[in-house]
This record gives C-alpha cells, structure tokens and sequence, in this order.
C-alpha cells in the first residue's frame, strides 16, 4: 500500500500514466486460475523482473507494461517512483517502435464477458460502499509507513438486502438490519486490514452486532437516516502473527459503535449518500496485517462511504464471505 | 546473594513488558463524528493514486487498450491494489 503515496501520487509517474490504459487487479488469482485473463497475464509475467531467476519464487506481483496482444514491453516491482518513471519511458519507446497491427491487433484479445469473477456479481442497482480502516488516537508511536497507514476495501449490497433495513417513510420509524446480513457484513469488512490483509471472521467470531436505521427526517422522496449500532467480535485459536512465522495460541477482537448518517431516494429505491464510522478497540495480529509488534489494544476507526458511480468495480476483499454464486 | 527483589524483579519486568497498556477509545457521538471521520478517511494528498484513471480489471484493459492503441499499465498485487493489499 505504500506504493500508492510513493509511486502512483508521483506527478511524473501520472504524466506518464497517461499514455496507458492502466489497470490495477489482484495478482495470485492472475498466477493461478485458467480464465482468458489469467493465461493472458502468464503469458508476460515470466519476463522481466522475474525472469532469469535461479530459485523459485512465490508471486509474481509488480508493474508490468505490455501490449493489448499480450507483448511484454517492461516490467519492475519497486516502490521507486524514478524506477517506474524510466520503466514506463522505455516501454513507451518500444510501444512506439512497433505497427499498429502487431501491438494492438484488430479485435481485443480477450472476452471480458466470457471471465467468471466476483466482478460479474456488481450490484448495479444496490449499495456499494468504500470502506476506509486507519488507526485513531493512537498514544503508541510506529515508525515508517506503518505508523500512518490506511487501507481501503469494497462492502456490496443487493437492492433487496438494501431494502430490508430500510425503515418505512414515517418520522421515528426504524429498520434493523437483518441478522444474516449484518453478520456477513461484519465478518466481511470489521477486520483490522489496516496495515495489510487479514482473514474474515467466522460466524462464531461474532459475539454481538446491530445496526439501526432511523427515519429522522423526509424531504420529498427523500428519507435521512440515522445509522447506530455496535459490533464485538472475539476470536480465539491458532494462528501465526508474522508472515511465515510459527502459529501458536492466540486471541484477536475488535468491539466498536456505529455512527452515521444516510440518505435514501425512495423514488428510485437508492442511497444518495451514506457515511457510517465504527470506532472501537481492536487487539490481536494474524499472519499479514502488520500487527506483530502492536498487539493493542488500542483505537481503530472504520469509516462507510457511497463510492462514487463511476469508481472501478472492485469486488470485497473477501469476497467468500459472502457466498453469492 | 541476590535478594528476594532481585530475584523476582525480572519475572516482574517481564509480566509488565507481555501487559500492554490500553490505549483510550475515543468517544463517538454527535459532537465527534465530524473529527473521528476525518481521521479515518484518507485526505486528497493520500488519495493522490486515484488520479490515474484506474480500470479494475486485467480484461478491461485489454479491451480499452485495443480500442485505443495504447499501451497496458498492469498494477498487480497480493489483495486487489483498488481494494485491500
């Protein structure tokens, strides 16, 4: 996540960013699966900064440049913006050198259609929210990155799972989000991933959660809700607290309140605005969250916003959670 | 000979180090939401990233490139770089 600050917020890396199509996407489903895209990427991701290599390695993550054909043009994986930039001038120049036919060709390669990902599970006509986790008043200092990081994460609901905590258009009327659904929510996106990925949490993890919404106000078809809730979360069990460290006996949770405020079009049976924060304590550490040397407890926030429409469609981190076929 | 302070002393220190102090929650309520939110939600310098016009997927940048011959820019990560990494 540093790579976000020090190599794409870079105004030389942007400038030249510009003359891409450029494409962010999750790496070890690309290494792995047998979809059009994924053979695609394989086709390339052996060259350049991975090739030559006399010992195998793991992942293929990095920044690569290629052709719509699939050419490999360059590659490198650094958190140097001045690396990027001469990476991008060189790929450029080659893209440049070769004929339209060959570097573009005169169809696309692949079908996005015909690929089976979470993506295909959008939810149009839903809620689709980004979900922004960072420490808070913290008193512990870290040095580094990790002192200051936030990460960031996708909640999707249906129009139905929308519809069925939202209260009737009566000032004081309430809607509880239903059990089930706020479960799946909680598992899914109450994890501390701020410093790095985690695991969700298991059904049994969730010692307690609600999620009140109340009507507070009408304007037209509009309907203000008053979001308020709380969540707990324990867990207990066996697992390492360091990449690739021994796993041993540990306790993990986060206990936090729910705050915010909604806006839902009932015309159009949509949110127009919603901002929803947790902020709580969490304690523990899992393998890749960063957390091996700040156990807690300590503070965490949590904060629930209305990405905007035309956002890239990124499914849930984790995604499994939530079972849609 | 070491005294009965000396001896339990490092047991104790050890005890205090593996107690990690509590650090206070802040409150959340009415008068706060508007601060707290602030400072979980990435301001514009953090957010910078995003003025490159990221597409979410390999496969639509395939499309989009062909359409337009330009060049793939190919962000790929452990955990989706647009979501969690």
């Amino acid at each position: 996540m540093a790579t976000r600050r020090s190599v794409w917020s870079d105004e030389a890396v942007q400038e030249l960013a510009a003359k891409f199509v450029a494409v962010a996407d999750e790496v070890s489903r690309l290494q792995r699966e047998q979809e059009a895209d994924c053979k695609f990427f394989r086709g390339f991701c052996e060259q350049g900064h991975y090739g030559g290599r006399t010992k195998p390695s793991n992942t293929r993550q990095g920044i690569y440049a290629v052709t719509a054909r699939g050419a490999f043009l360059a590659s490198v994986n650094t958190r140097d913006a001045d690396e990027v930039v001469k990476m991008l001038r060189k790929a450029l120049a080659k893209f440049e050198a070769l004929p339209r036919a060959e570097r573009s060709g005169t169809a696309p390669a692949i079908d996005p259609g015909a690929i089976a990902r979470f993506e295909r599970h959008f939810p149009t006509d839903g809620l689709v929210l980004r979900a922004y986790t960072r420490d808070v008043a913290r008193t512990k200092e870290t040095p580094g990155w990790r002192g200051s990081a936030w990460n960031q994460d996708h909640a999707w609901f249906r129009r139905d799972e929308v519809l069925s905590f939202v209260p009737q258009a009566e000032l004081g009327a309430r809607g509880e989000m239903p059990a089930a659904l706020l479960q799946r929510f909680v598992r899914a996106h109450f994890t501390d991933n701020v410093r790095g990925q985690t695991f969700s949490h298991l059904p049994e993890n969730v010692a307690a959660a609600t999620l009140t919404a109340t009507c507070d106000a009408l304007d037209g078809d509009y309907q203000l809700l008053l979001l308020e809730g709380s969540v707990r979360i324990e867990r207990h069990g066996t697992w390492a607290t360091r990449g690739y460290g021994p796993p041993s006996e540990q306790d993990l949770g986060y206990a936090c309140k729910l705050l915010g405020a909604a806006r839902f079009d009932r015309a159009r049976g949509v949110f127009t605005a919603f901002q929803l924060l947790a902020i709580g304590e969490r304690h523990g550490a899992t393998e890749f969250n960063g957390r091996q040397d700040d156990f807690g407890p300590a503070p965490m926030g949590i904060a629930f916003e209305l990405a905007p429409a035309d956002a890239p469609r990124v499914a849930p981190s984790l995604q499994w959670v939530y079972g849609w076929k | 000979m070491a005294t009965l302070a000396m001896r339990v002393l490092p047991f104790a220190l050890a005890i205090g180090a593996s107690m990690a102090q509590a650090e206070p929650v802040p409150v959340l309520d009415d008068s706060t939401f508007r601060t707290l939110w602030q400072q979980v939600v990435p301001n514009d310098d953090e957010l910078a990233w995003r003025r490159i016009a990221w597409l979410g997927t390999l496969a639509e940048g395939v499309v989009a490139a062909q359409t337009a011959d330009r060049p793939i820019l190919l962000w790929a990560m452990n955990g989706h770089p647009l979501a969690c990494t």
